[in-house]
């Protein structure tokens, strides 16, 4: 059966200042996805590595040879299963997760990599 | 008209004083002596009861009789006997015609003795001359598979299949979830006893899984379904589990190391689930599926598996095709709820401490996302005041005017559960009405008050959410003291409706079945038929057919279980041959593109092959002759209703005083129904009218209605069920499409548009039968026959025209 009401548990994403929070709340369990922007350089590692396509990234806009916008990553809430790779890969440690307000990455929770592993494959 | 001239027997019926005591039966017996073809015409006291049939019998052996009539009551009441005695006289049971003198003419028209006798005069007139037309038919046998489909695995498709399993016969389970068991297997306890749910419903699901005759087939949807009663083919589609149902164990390694969570459905979201899951410990089957929008493919799970000896998880798993040949089928698709946060002032997915039953019903189950603890959004903690809002989405013209059946008990057994576990919480339930019918319901209604909850009358306008807090406060009206009032309390818990399971549109284009105003699919007949479809061999059972709590649907997949049973025990089945035939001959699609009569098919009855003729499949074809009325060139002919049949009736009716008379196309279900019972209910209508019975008002081609008025008919009505209720699906709607333009019509020709009526009404409305009929008849004196005679004169030429293949 479908069950319909699928307003619980989706994945609200809000801004906060400088920073993107991705906020799953379950009735017993709580998640938080969270972007620093000021810290982010917009490499795009996470956009590239994550699993679920979730990472939008936007490379800077320039005008002539001045970049006018820094380059930069946004999330797609209803692609993001909240594994955490993206926290794992990030090299400025921009991104966070938390659950239950502690701080917790279920990728390295499990010791996995899913793309290295998708490599062997 | 077969090779030699028919010989036909009449006979009328006395019905004791029911018909003689109005009608001179004599003199009609008389009279039909007189016309063509008669050989021999008789009057009898009771022509049903033994005697009457015996004297039949031996007038067809005498006379040599190749036709017979009986003059008496309605052919929806005793036509079935007097086939049976004339076949067992050796004649073909289709050469039998009636003509209802009782409930159509000495019931109604006691007062006027001679017209009554002048129309039976005028009734068996019409019936012998169909029954010159008449033709033997044979009654068809197709073969029966001796086997079940049975869609949707919650509490009534189960109980469906066991059944049908236990008495031998093979039965494919198809369900949609990765597991069945339904809705029921979500609840906590069940009313009105309080047992545990999964309890009682676990061992069932284990009997399915073990069932020697069922092969279930999870985590799959009925795609296409052809062919007809006894020989269905389906094409059911199974989704990819990604994990090998014959090698997973069910021993739940895999879950342990999947990192992803993602909340899960069958705990209304209340909880998380991993990306590879069973959806509830007790799920049948007891395999693992992995949920590929989840799943971030990092294969900890293989691996794990692996460390089991087994491999199980398979990535390269493909949707599969799978391919059943079936007797019959059995839809138990169940439902879905209403989704509350449509109702904006209840503020659900708004305020964190709205809640629906079903999420309640997790929470309180002690295998559910809190282990038994009823607790808030906002702060996890036990409410100390609730209240219940009952019919949402339910009884309300603004969402669904249906009661949702169930509501009012869950949230009585909801209420009950609460005080049991927390004494001390304040619980209100707010309630329009509160219903509790059927065996032990108003005792638990009772035990509930006893309890100390808080019975509060009126439905709420407003619910607000205090920002600190996070309690609720209600605004309504107390309808037992009058007085608005608002009641705070910290959760709030709404009973939202059921609505028809999301695909139940797509299923019921799939088999070609109807669904009620509401969307569910609907019955066959409400009191006679609540099981069948009208599509045979294809039933309904549980809450797919409207909301039913379990034992209802319990009994319900039981009695689906003994209708297809009845069917596949005898090997096969016999149809009645009144069905469509198209003269290869006539029909134009071998020249040009046509192909309407396919469109037009409720049943999807025709396949039209390009450059060939259209060929109609006799097994699926319910005879209600709506393509035999839309083909262009009149190719189609529908057995034992055919246009010379209805034609030769028409001329027959008004041989005589036309202007007079009104002729009255019934549809046997419906219209021809409200006419037998004004009869039976001894409703008084002037004689005029001269009713012809077709199966279905979509057999009515409009020539049928322009021939009554070429003929002089004073008027002409056209009648069948009302929208929705048409017994052949559309019927109805193809006939209004067709004979609508009629009004527009009808006055260019000269003829006063109100001298014909199309009229749509149930069986049971005889009184607005009675009264149309009076209506009608005041029109045809206002008119005067002058007026009429003069009109139709102006008509015939055009008519005569436009008529030209009919002849006469
Ligand atoms: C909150 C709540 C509490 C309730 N409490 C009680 C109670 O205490 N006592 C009681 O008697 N009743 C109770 N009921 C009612 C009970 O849930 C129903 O009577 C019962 O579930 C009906 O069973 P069903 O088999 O007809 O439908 P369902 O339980 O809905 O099962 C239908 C099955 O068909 C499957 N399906 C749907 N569409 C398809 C498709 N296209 N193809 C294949 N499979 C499909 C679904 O996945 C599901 O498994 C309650 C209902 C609610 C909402
Ligand atoms: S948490 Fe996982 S799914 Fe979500 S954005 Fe990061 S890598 Fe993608
Ligand atoms: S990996 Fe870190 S720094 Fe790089 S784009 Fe993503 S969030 Fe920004
Ligand atoms: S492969 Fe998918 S299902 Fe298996 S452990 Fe990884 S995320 Fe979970
Ligand atoms: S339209 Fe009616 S009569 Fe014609 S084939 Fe279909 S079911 Fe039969």
């Amino acid at each position: 059966m479908t069950w319909s009401l699928r307003r619980r548990g989706r994945i609200i994403k809000r801004e906060e200042e400088n920073r993107t929070i991705m906020e799953r709340r379950l009735l017993v369990k709580q998640y938080e996805l969270l972007l620093d922007r000021d810290i982010c350089i917009g490499c795009g590692i996470c956009a590239d590595n994550c699993p679920k396509e979730a990472i939008i990234y936007s490379p800077a806009e320039f005008r002539g040879i001045r970049a006018v916008t820094r380059p930069s990553i946004d999330f797609d809430p209803e692609r993001c299963v909240l594994c955490g790779e993206c926290v794992s890969l990030c090299p400025m440690h921009a991104l966070q997760m938390r659950i239950e307000r502690e701080e917790r990455v279920p990728v390295i929770e499990m010791n996995v990599f899913p793309l290295a592993t998708r490599k062997r494959w | 008209m077969g090779e030699e001239e028919p010989r036909i027997g009449v006979y009328v019926c006395h019905c004791g004083l029911n018909i003689a005591g109005v009608v001179d039966v004599e003199k009609v017996a008389r009279e039909a002596a007189k016309l063509p073809n008669v050989v021999v015409s008789k009057d009898y006291r009771y022509m049903c009861a033994d005697p009457g049939q015996e004297m039949i019998k031996e007038d067809i052996k005498k006379y040599n009789l190749t036709r017979v009539v009986v003059a008496s009551c309605s052919p929806r009441m005793h036509e079935p006997t007097f086939r049976r005695c004339v076949e067992s006289a050796g004649l073909n049971p289709f050469l039998f015609e009636m003509a209802n003198i009782r409930e159509h003419c000495s019931w109604c028209h006691p007062h006027y003795p001679e017209d009554a006798t002048e129309k039976a005069i005028d009734l068996v007139k019409m019936a012998v001359a169909k029954a010159r037309y008449l033709s033997p038919l044979e009654v068809i046998k197709v073969p029966v598979t001796r086997a079940a489909l049975v869609i949707g695995g919650g509490v009534a498709g189960i109980h469906a299949a066991l059944d049908l399993a236990d008495m031998g016969f093979k039965v494919y389970l198809v369900e949609r979830s990765p597991s069945i068991g339904g809705r029921m297997a979500q609840l906590d306890k069940t009313f009105p006893t309080l047992d545990c749910s999964i309890c009682i419903l676990g061992p069932k699901m284990v009997d399915v899984a073990n069932h020697p005759n069922i092969e279930l087939i999870t985590y799959a949807e009925v795609k296409r379904v052809e062919g007809y009663i006894g020989n269905f083919r389906v094409t059911v589609v199974k989704k990819p589990r990604y994990v090998l149902e014959s090698e997973c164990n069910g021993c739940g390694e895999c879950v342990k190391v999947c990192p992803v969570e993602v909340p899960n459905e069958f705990d209304e979201n209340l909880g998380p689930r991993k990306a590879i899951y069973v959806p509830f410990p007790q799920a049948i089957p007891m395999v693992y599926t992995i949920d590929m929008d989840a799943c971030i493919e990092c294969y900890n799970c293989v691996e794990a598996c692996k460390e089991q000896g087994r491999e199980a998880i398979d990535f390269d798993m493909k949707e599969e095709e799978i391919h059943l040949e079936v007797g019959t089928i059995i839809v138990a698709t169940g439902y879905d709820l209403y989704d509350p946060s449509r109702v904006r002032a209840y503020g659900y997915g708004l305020y964190d401490n709205v809640f629906t039953a079903i999420e309640l019903e997790r929470m309180i189950n002690a295998a559910g996302p809190t282990q038994g603890h009823v607790i808030r959004f906002s702060d996890r903690r036990t409410p100390r005041s609730l209240a219940f809002i009952t019919c949402v989405g339910s009884r309300d013209v603004k969402t669904n005017i249906y009661c949702s059946g169930f509501c009012c008990m869950y949230t009585l057994k909801n209420a009950i559960l609460l005080k049991e576990h927390y004494p001390e919480m304040q619980i209100y339930v707010l309630f329009m009405d509160l219903r509790a019918p059927f065996k032990g319901y108003e005792e638990f209604y009772r035990r509930a008050r006893e309890e100390g909850i808080i019975f509060l009358r009126g439905r709420p306008t407003e619910l607000y959410e205090d920002p600190k807090t996070k309690n609720l406060i209600i605004s309504m009206e107390n309808l037992s003291t009058g007085e608005p009032m608002d009641l705070e309390v910290e959760m709030v818990v709404l009973s939202n409706a059921a609505v028809p399971a999301a695909g139940t549109e797509e299923l019921s284009r799939i088999l070609t079945v109807s669904r009620d105003a509401s969307g569910f699919f609907m019955e066959a007949h409400p009191k006679l038929r609540p099981i069948d479809s009208p599509t045979d061999g294809v039933f309904f059972c549980g809450a797919a057919q409207g909301p039913k709590d379990i034992p209802y649907s319990v009994a319900q997949g039981s009695a689906a279980a003994s209708r297809a049973a009845r069917i596949m025990a005898r090997g096969e089945w016999e149809i009645e041959p009144i069905v469509a035939y198209v003269d290869p001959e006539r029909c134009r699609n071998t020249k040009t593109k046509c192909g309407i009569c396919a469109t037009k098919c409720p049943y999807g009855a025709i396949t039209v092959e390009e450059g060939k003729a259209a060929v109609v499949n006799t097994a699926k074809c319910h005879g209600c002759g709506t393509c035999a009325a839309d083909c262009p060139a009149n190719a189609i002919t529908q057995m034992h209703f055919t246009d010379a049949q209805i034609i030769a009736q028409i001329h027959a009716a008004l041989e005589e005083k036309p202007e007079e008379k009104i002729i009255g196309f019934l549809c046997n279900w419906c219209s021809y129904g409200a006419a037998d019972l004004a009869g039976t209910s001894r409703m008084e209508y002037p004689p005029n009218i001269r009713i012809i019975r077709v199966m279905c008002s979509g057999r009515l081609d409009r020539d049928f209605i322009l021939e009554a008025f070429r003929k002089g008919a004073g008027m002409v009505l056209a009648s069948g069920c009302r929208f929705g209720d048409c017994h052949y699906i559309s019927g109805n709607y193809n006939a209004e499409r067709r004979l609508k333009p009629l009004f527009k019509m009808l006055p260019r020709f000269g003829i006063s548009p109100e001298r014909f009526r199309l009229e749509w009404f149930s069986a049971a409305e005889a009184g607005f039968f009675t009264n149309l009929v009076k209506e009608m008849v005041e029109t045809l004196k206002r008119l005067g026959p002058e007026r009429i005679r003069e009109e139709n004169e102006k008509a015939r030429p055009f008519l005569d025209r436009m008529l030209k293949h009919i002849g006469g």
